[in-house]
């Protein structure tokens, strides 16, 4: 069996790349924008773990990864602040977020 | 197997299953407001395994920014976006068999990767509290990006206000 004490790793990888996975099949499939931003924020979690795993199992890797994970928290936080801006301005211009429909650049 | 291994099995396939259980209904409930809350499950669960990887100061953080920050903001847009007495919070998707399957050689790509680790990569669980060392990283090797960022979050900051102003007609 692969006991998650015999190999930490391996289990790990496969739990984020199933959640990266589940985060590009809802950024292609969903219509809404919010929604959209939390499939990008799914797969910005998933690879956060694999940088952590990697930090923290590999001998001599120092702590670049952790590093690399606090910068993407940070980037992420961003992101999702400027994102939800622009999901309001073409709600207020619009009325809907579904980005099937937005078609035209201004009304 | 001792009583200390069996524990950490438990305590990371509860983990694991719910980040797992919790992404897939991100992916496929059609409730926008019970796809915000999932994506909650994820954030906990993921905050859970940073401390069971001994991130300390990556597991705070996680619970600071992710679950108090960007998930509010989150729900605050599905809120703001949706009108209030219009219940029929839907959330649409457009599934295809072609996305699944796309989705599902990706995934069986990662694994096979996962797998076949490359054998000089020595596997050793870091055993020490990582604040200081993060701490002292930010002030020598890292200081160039931590004040990059602090100029970004600025920027990001005054761009969010001026986008999501009302504007004024005259």
């Amino acid at each position: 069996m692969l006991w998650f004490t015999k190999y930490p790793v391996e289990n790990l990888l496969i739990l984020s790349s199933a959640v990266f996975c589940f985060g590009i099949y809802t950024i292609v499939t969903r219509k809404n924008a919010v929604s959209i931003l939390m499939g990008v924020e799914l797969v910005l979690n998933s690879v956060n773990l694999n940088f952590i795993t990697f930090s923290q199992f590999v001998d001599n890797a120092g702590i670049s990864g952790n590093m690399v994970a606090i910068f993407v928290i940070v980037l992420a936080a961003a992101e999702a602040s400027v994102a939800l801006a622009i999901i309001l301005g073409i709600y207020q211009n619009f009325g809907r977020v579904d980005v099937d429909k937005l078609t035209s650049l201004r009304n | 197997m001792s009583l200390n291994e069996i524990l950490l099995n438990i305590i990371f396939y509860a983990l694991a299953l719910t980040g797992l259980f919790s992404s897939f209904m991100v992916a496929t409930s059609t409730n926008m407001v019970r796809t915000a809350f999932s994506l909650l499950g994820v954030l906990f669960s993921f905050a859970g395994l940073y401390g069971l990887l001994r991130a300390d100061f990556l597991f705070a953080a996680q619970i600071l920014v992710y679950v108090g920050g960007i998930l509010v903001l989150i729900i605050f847009a599905i809120m703001l976006t949706h009108k209030i007495a219009n219940v029929n919070l839907s959330n649409e998707s457009t599934s295809s068999s072609t996305v699944i399957a796309v989705v599902c050689i990706l995934f069986a790509v990662l694994v096979f990767i996962a797998l076949t680790l490359p054998e000089y990569i020595k596997i050793n669980q870091r055993n020490k509290p990582l604040t200081e060392m993060i701490g002292n990283n930010l002030l020598s090797d890292s200081l160039l990006p931590f004040e990059i960022l602090s100029v970004l979050l600025l920027a990001c900051l005054i761009g969010a206000v001026y986008l999501a102003r009302k504007e004024v007609k005259e």
